[in-house]
């Protein structure tokens, strides 16, 4: 089953704070993509990763072709049709800067959005930008012309809980089916997380995708407790056995622990390549659903980490 | 004499709504029937506010009505806030309200009097209660008394009434619930004509979806009560005149009217109490 | 140019509309014909048999009534039969306005008096009722004040305040007035008072957006939404009064009908007095349909 998000790289800051350095990638079936990434270095500004960086928020690159992404034919030769890069923030600080790259084709569709609220201005979550593939017009249309509120919605309700939130049936089945046959169910999964941002603002990032093509094989919500001395699980959704439930009391990770407690320490995501050998509920899990790649994503508010999202490929 | 709005203030903004809340007092304690409503319209705007019966809509009509007042926030016509109803806000009532030993004529006079009784004589008084009456098709028919008109003719009069006072903002609380389907589309188009003449600003509360879609710019969806909230807003983009026989095809109207309908019915389902 | 953007009244009329009440729709005719001529209907033959029903039933009862009467009357000595009954009010009616002195006048005279003094009671009790009526209606407060005092005097038989009338007023005429008085101002300040109370909530926030004064709420209003419940209060009351003041000068003496009846069985004339009765019926009948045919005048729907 081939997922929605195909590539996921982290960019970090070099020692000097100048230049965004290749820290780790998942590159799947993508191999050329990531033996050119792994050479590349980035400026504030610069490339998909740069661009991020100075926007301070989320950016979403639909076209490659005459902008300011730098891997172009690469990523066409891998069919790989759009990409976002998540800066990560502690307060002001820029700690990475998470890519995704995703692919749709006539097989799979799949959309994402970025959502944003700006609380000077109005009560109102708009649709800043969205990318929409192969997906039918009709959504793209409906979604310029939403306006969320804090709550409603799956971007109100991820900026709501500050949270993310998965919705296994959006219900919006019909609407995206297409005039051929080719994709043979509509839009029914949504996932969204919540961004930080320099300027305050708030942002979501909505991912929808497919029956045919999820957007990740599985993936977990863990939070930390009050005294962020342990993370516990508290929910997701797996494609091959459905509903993730929270775990039991003894099933924790500690603060360094996997591939989740250092991203919990260092509030930047880790990629791990061999998920069935994670510590503790990761690994049998992962064992079990044979998924063998991660990320482990920190979602930070006023420079703190209030969840972590996990997503197995 | 043509009906026009009041020519505003330099401002676009006629209604705002900020972080306005109600909250009812009854035998069984309070009943948050609003809460965290937060809303602008620009001048000229038609907006809906749609949602299952007991979402608070008629409640946030009456607000910004003035016929009740707010327990929490804030309600602003064209900047300067609002205390208590008044002739600058036009309300149509469901139940037309006309008064039943007045001739049409003179349940219309009876509001210009009361705007214009002071600066006007009564010929001026008189010309506009006409042209009120021509400009929603009930001219002939002035000197009757409700009692001897239909439904429809009765509501024309209520429109006729709310317009003549020339108000800031033209409020409508479901104005064609009480009518047959095909009255209620003969008054929807009649309607979106006089608006479009008079550039009048209006919020309208409806139950029905395509009512909302045909006559807005924008849908305000609120949730189910109590507490109830606005959930989504929805720009609608269709050109105008908007023609309901070729809309009916048109596949943008169908896509506002899935969300519409998804909004209220798949993700906010009513929910029947049990008596 | 406002009135070329819309449908002029003529095709409102294409597809009729259905009024409140069922009343035939005239059938449009195509564009071109405003309003089509109402085609002749033959004219309906007179309705004898609709008549006769109407008409037949009463004098039947009426008849079977006297019939009665008289055959109970019969070998009577003391109660009149129908036919000398009859002779007497032929009299009596013969010439009803002599005056003979003040205790002996034509019964034209003594209706009247009733009637005025019925008058008098009648519109004190409106110009105080109405009023008192409007405020506890519109003041929850005062309301509260009136009403439970209201409902402890409404009960109380009007005659037993005929006392109280000579007390302070130590004359029949007056005091006559009063009782009536005391007797129609409940039903009217009740009614009214429900009346307010029930103005439909919609008018009054149509009174609210246009912000009228509480003087004009009261007189475009309130008033006309009032006068159906008032005038079914001074229907009541009118139909006591008449009551009341028959009983009310046989106690007190003086001019009047009730007076007269009694002053009839003094002297043993018992079909005066079975004359009287119908005269009474009559007036207070007359007096019940005038009211009633100025309600109708009142009625909107």
């Amino acid at each position: 089953m081939r997922t929605f998000i195909r590539v996921v790289e982290v960019w970090v800051p070099g020692n000097d704070r100048t230049m965004l350095e290749f820290g780790a990638g998942l590159y799947g079936t993508a191999s050329r993509f990531g033996v050119l990434s792994r050479q590349m270095c980035f400026g504030r500004g610069e490339g998909l990763p740069g661009q991020a960086w100075e926007a301070g928020r989320p950016v979403v690159l639909k076209q490659f072709e005459g902008s300011v992404f730098r891997r172009t034919q690469a990523a066409h030769a891998e069919g790989l049709t759009c990409g976002i890069a998540l800066p990560i923030f502690a307060g002001d600080v820029l700690t990475s800067v998470l890519v995704l790259f995703c692919g749709d084709d006539e097989d799979h569709a799949g959309a994402i959005e970025l959502w944003a609220n700006d609380p000077a201005q109005s009560k109102d979550m708009l649709l800043a930008d969205g990318y929409y593939g192969t997906t039918a017009d009709a959504f793209e249309f409906i979604s310029r012309r939403t306006a969320f509120r804090k709550g409603h919605g799956l971007p109100g309700l991820a900026w709501e809980s500050g949270l993310p939130v998965f919705q296994e049936d959006l219900g919006k089945g019909e609407r995206f089916l297409r005039a051929d046959s080719a994709v043979k169910v509509g839009i029914n999964r949504g996932f969204a997380i919540p961004c930080a941002t320099r300027d305050h603002t708030h942002c979501v990032l909505a991912f929808l995708s497919a029956m045919a093509t999820p957007i990740v094989r599985r993936f977990e919500t863990w939070l930390p407790d009050a005294r962020s001395e342990h993370l516990h699980l508290v929910g997701g959704f797996c494609e091959a056995t459905g509903t993730v439930y929270e775990g039991g009391g003894n099933d924790f990770l500690e603060p360094g622990q996997g591939a989740l407690g250092r991203a919990f320490l260092t509030g930047v995501p880790v990629l791990s390549s061999s998920a069935a050998s994670e510590p503790g509920l990761v690994g049998v899990a992962a064992g079990a659903a044979a998924l063998d790649t991660m990320v482990a994503l920190p979602v930070l508010r006023d420079g703190r980490i209030t969840a972590l999202v996990a997503w197995y490929f | 004499m043509p009906i026009n709005t009041t020519p505003a203030l330099n401002t676009k903004r006629t209604l705002q709504i900020e972080d306005v809340g109600m909250v009812f007092p009854t035998k069984r304690g309070p009943f948050v029937a609003l809460r965290d409503i937060n809303l602008e319209v620009q001048r000229g705007e038609f907006v809906t506010l749609i949602g299952h019966s007991g979402c608070g809509k008629s409640t946030l009509l009456n607000l910004v009505a003035g016929l009740t007042t707010p327990t929490s926030g804030l309600l602003l016509l064209e900047e300067r806030e609002l205390k208590g109803p008044g002739p600058d806000r036009g309300v149509v009532f469901q139940n037309h309200s006309l008064l039943p030993w007045l001739s049409c004529h003179d349940n219309v006079l009876l509001a210009v009097e009361r705007v214009f009784g002071e600066d006007e004589n009564n010929q001026r008084l008189r010309n506009r209660t006409v042209a009120a009456l021509e400009l929603v098709g009930m001219g002939h028919a002035a000197a009757k008394r409700p009692h001897e008109i239909s439904g429809g003719m009765k509501q024309r009069v209520g429109i006729a009434r709310a317009l003549a006072m020339e108000p800031k903002m033209l409020l409508m609380d479901e104005p064609f619930g009480a009518l047959d389907a095909l009255t209620r589309a003969r008054l929807q188009d009649e309607l979106m004509k006089i608006v479009a003449t008079t550039g009048a600003t209006v919020m309208m509360v409806t139950h029905d979806v395509d009512e909302a879609v045909l006559l807005s710019d924008r849908i305000v969806m609120m949730t189910n009560g109590p507490a109830a909230t606005i959930g989504e807003v929805l720009r609608v983009d269709l050109p105008r005149p908007r023609d309901r026989v070729a809309l009916a095809e048109n596949r943008s109207y169908v896509q506002y009217r899935k969300e519409v309908i998804d909004f209220l019915y798949t993700r906010h389902s009513h929910v029947e109490k049990a008596a | 140019m406002v009135s070329a953007v819309f449908h002029s009244p003529r095709d409102a009329a294409l597809i009729p509309e259905t009024k409140a009440d069922a009343k035939p729709t005239r059938t449009a005719a195509y564009a071109g014909a405003a309003h089509p001529a109402p085609a002749k209907l033959p004219r309906d033959p007179f309705d004898w048999r609709g008549l006769g029903g109407r008409v037949f039933p009463p004098l039947a009862g009426m008849a079977l009534l006297i019939g009665i009467w008289g055959l109970l009357t019969a070998n009577s000595t003391t109660f009149p039969t129908p036919l000398a009954t009859f002779d007497a009010a032929w009299k009596l009616f013969a010439n009803p306005f002599y005056r003979n002195g003040p205790n002996d006048q034509g019964i034209g005279w003594n209706v009247l008096y009733s009637l005025e003094r019925v008058g008098l009671g009648f519109g004190l009790a409106a110009l105080v009722g109405i009023p008192l009526g409007f405020v506890i209606g519109r003041f929850a407060l005062l309301n509260r004040m009136v009403s439970p005092l209201v409902s402890l005097l409404k009960p109380v038989s009007p005659l037993a305040w005929l006392p109280i009338g000579l007390l302070v007023f130590k004359s029949a005429n007056p005091a006559a007035i009063w009782t009536i008085f005391i007797c129609s101002i409940w039903p009217m300040v009740i009614n009214t008072a429900v009346g307010v109370q029930k103005v439909p909530e919609d008018y009054l926030n149509v009174a609210r957006v246009l912000k009228l004064s509480e003087w004009k709420i009261a007189t475009r209003i309130l008033l006309p939404s009032v006068m159906p419940y008032l005038l079914t209060g001074v229907r009541l009351s009118v139909g006591t009064a008449w009551l009341v003041i028959v009983a009310a000068e046989m106690l007190t003496g003086g001019v009047g009908i009730g007076f007269w009846v009694w002053d009839e069985w003094n002297n043993l004339n018992v079909a005066h007095i079975i004359v009287a009765i119908f005269v009474i019926g009559i007036v207070g009948l007359l007096l019940e349909w005038a009211l009633l045919a100025v309600a109708r005048r009142f009625d909107y729907s």
